[in-house]
């Protein structure tokens, strides 16, 4: 049996670099997955992944619940994914992304849009829309959107990876499927 | 439609759509669970709303398609960790501080610390009390006075200058200042060695720390683990066993220089990591600048550090070629590197116009760590039209390959 992600957690902080890497090989994939999604270049998204981990690493006395570390490793990528878009974006995209607050709407799933898109749409190309979909997002969203479909995350460990309340991080989801809805909803009415 | 079915106190269609989050995921309560199940059974427009939800969930999930990870992730971040690890055990910070980490393969390290000499002016406002401790002889002896040459006092407070001998007890608070003809070197416990350069100013603060007062100095640290200050009135520098160099002669900064190894280089305002072969510049009230390559051959000669005493320099294959048509002109900097453990290093990119002027710099991290072959891009951006010349060089302990491309912006 794999030893879990706690003794291992506990295994690194008295200074185990082996369980340490054990941590790493079993969470590289997601981490860099989020932030590749995040920040779509791949030399900066193995940069930033690597600050991730060590980052981690120097942080583990302050992992408070070693039975978390999985929401943890995120929330120091959320941030350090944040930091690189804050100083790599140019102004000027930002403001793009200003209108998706006010587009977001408060509505429920549509059932023309989700009826059956994999029976009209081959896989593939219904991936790569919903994928420019949710690149479209502002970070705001799009950081909800990665970690809930891409990390399958339940809401309560979103909110621990963002920082956020549990109501909060609902109400951010909502809006973040909203927009997804709305940008797939022209998308998809269009082919 | 929307439904307005209400069940019981608290669930009705409202709390439906405004939790359809937490169904989803299965994050309620049993009683509501129960009390969910019951209206659903009641609400066909609920029930077709959570279906679909599901749905949507479904698809969204399922489309994502999984993403691929660099073979090397996993080594380079591993062949990184030493450093980190040493940093996290390093200083505590104060208003202005440095931590200090050496790379795995390497032995030595070098910082340089200028601090703002105008604010010294005046004199350490502690200074009168140095003197009285630094003469007590009931207060205990925390260094020695290892060597010396030329002229080096040991301030008394009636000013008269205490002779020096070679092995003399330094206490708590001794004030030391060279002359512009000498230097000396204060031994802490065998563990550390700090050098004072010519005219410079230094007050021996404890066992593992000194105050610097004005000038330069040089710290070895030889025994691995220890803990040693340097501190101003300003700033501290703080390190976990590696050699670096404070330097108080320039006027109104702070610059911080690393040879090898990494700093946090920080402040109230902010703090910056300095990887070596890099600089980075601090001022009262501002946040240290984003680091930037440097020369640091001549720190290396100042202080004296033999080629012995630093990580061997790797030889980096430095490649550069003019992407094809492309605007801004983007370079394609392409790196082969030895089969060795982490080394920082960066390449400097500057471009020059017809004159020979510098009228863009740049710089890209290209530490090898476990990487044996990396491409990276760069552009100078905000270059007018005309023909320019990029040079680029790799800064850090490699060899010192260059590359020039001329280029043209139209």
């Amino acid at each position: 049996m794999e030893p879990s992600d706690a003794s291992l957690a506990e295994r690194a902080l008295a200074g185990s670099d082996d369980a340490f890497g054990q941590l790493v090989t079993r969470h590289q994939h997601q981490i860099y997955a989020y932030v590749f999604r995040m920040i779509g270049d791949t030399h900066a998204a193995s940069d930033v992944a690597q600050t991730v981990f060590v980052r981690a690493y120097r942080s583990l006395p302050q992992l408070r619940d070693p039975g978390k570390l999985r929401p943890w490793l995120f929330a120091i990528a959320v941030n350090q994914a944040r930091n690189w878009l804050t100083r790599r974006r140019p102004v000027a995209a930002s403001t793009e992304w200003a209108d998706d607050d006010s587009a977001a709407g408060q509505g429920v799933p549509d059932p023309s849009l989700w009826a059956s898109p994999d029976a009209v749409y081959a896989a593939e190309e219904l991936a790569t829309v919903i994928v420019a979909a949710i690149d479209s997002l502002a970070p705001t969203y799009r950081e909800v959107a990665i970690l809930r479909f891409q990390h399958q995350m339940p809401v309560g460990q979103i909110a621990t990876a963002l920082g956020l309340g549990f109501s909060a991080t609902e109400s951010r989801v909502r809006r973040a499927k909203a927009l997804l809805r709305s940008k797939l909803a022209t998308v998809l009415s269009d082919r | 439609m929307q439904g307005r079915t209400t069940l019981g106190d608290d669930m009705d269609c409202d709390w439906v759509r405004q939790h359809l989050e937490r169904i989803l995921d299965g994050e309620c309560s049993p009683d509501t669970k129960g009390q969910l199940a019951e209206h659903l059974h009641l609400c066909p427009d609920c029930a077709e709303v959570l279906r679909v939800a599901e749905e949507e969930e479904r698809v969204l999930r399922a489309a994502l398609p999984p993403v691929g990870v660099p073979r090397d992730l996993a080594p380079e971040i591993m062949a990184s960790l030493p450093v980190a690890k040493r940093e996290s055990r390093g200083a505590t910070r104060s208003a202005l501080f440095l931590r200090f980490a050496v790379p795995a393969a390497g032995v030595a390290a070098l910082l340089v610390l200028a601090l703002g000499l105008g604010l010294w002016l005046g004199g350490d406002p502690r200074d009168g009390q140095s003197r009285r401790a630094g003469a007590m002889p009931n207060a205990p002896a925390v260094a020695t006075l290892s060597g010396f040459s030329g002229t080096v006092s040991l301030p008394a407070e009636a000013g008269a200058a205490q002779p020096t001998e070679v092995g003399m007890p330094l206490w708590l608070d001794a004030v030391l200042a060279t002359a512009a003809d000498s230097a000396a070197e204060i031994g802490f416990g065998g563990k550390v060695r700090v050098r004072l350069d010519s005219e410079s100013r230094a007050r021996v603060t404890s066992s593992s720390s000194i105050l610097l007062v004005s000038g330069r100095l040089f710290v070895w640290v030889e025994e691995k683990g220890t803990r040693f200050s340097v501190t101003t009135t300003q700033a501290e520098a703080a390190v976990h066993g590696t050699e670096f160099c404070v330097d108080s002669r320039l006027e109104g900064r702070t610059v911080l220089t690393v040879v090898e190894g990494v700093v946090v280089f920080g402040n109230g305002y902010g703090s910056v990591e300095v990887d070596a072969g890099l600089q980075s510049q601090a001022a009262t009230g501002a946040v240290p600048t984003a680091a930037r390559p440097t020369d640091v051959l001549p720190i290396v000669a100042w202080a004296g550090i033999g080629e012995q005493d630093l990580a061997p320099r790797i030889d980096v294959g430095l490649r550069v070629r003019l992407g094809q048509d492309e605007a801004p002109p983007t370079f394609v900097v392409e790196l082969d590197y030895p089969d060795r453990a982490y080394v920082p290093l960066w390449v400097s990119c500057e471009a020059t116009d017809s004159e020979g002027r510098i009228v863009s710099e740049r710089s890209l991290q290209a530490s090898s760590r476990a990487h044996r072959y990396r491409v990276r891009k760069m552009t100078f951006p905000g270059l007018g039209p005309g023909r320019y010349h990029a040079g680029f060089r790799v800064v850090g302990r490699a060899e010192a390959n260059r590359r020039t491309v001329a280029f043209e912006v139209k």
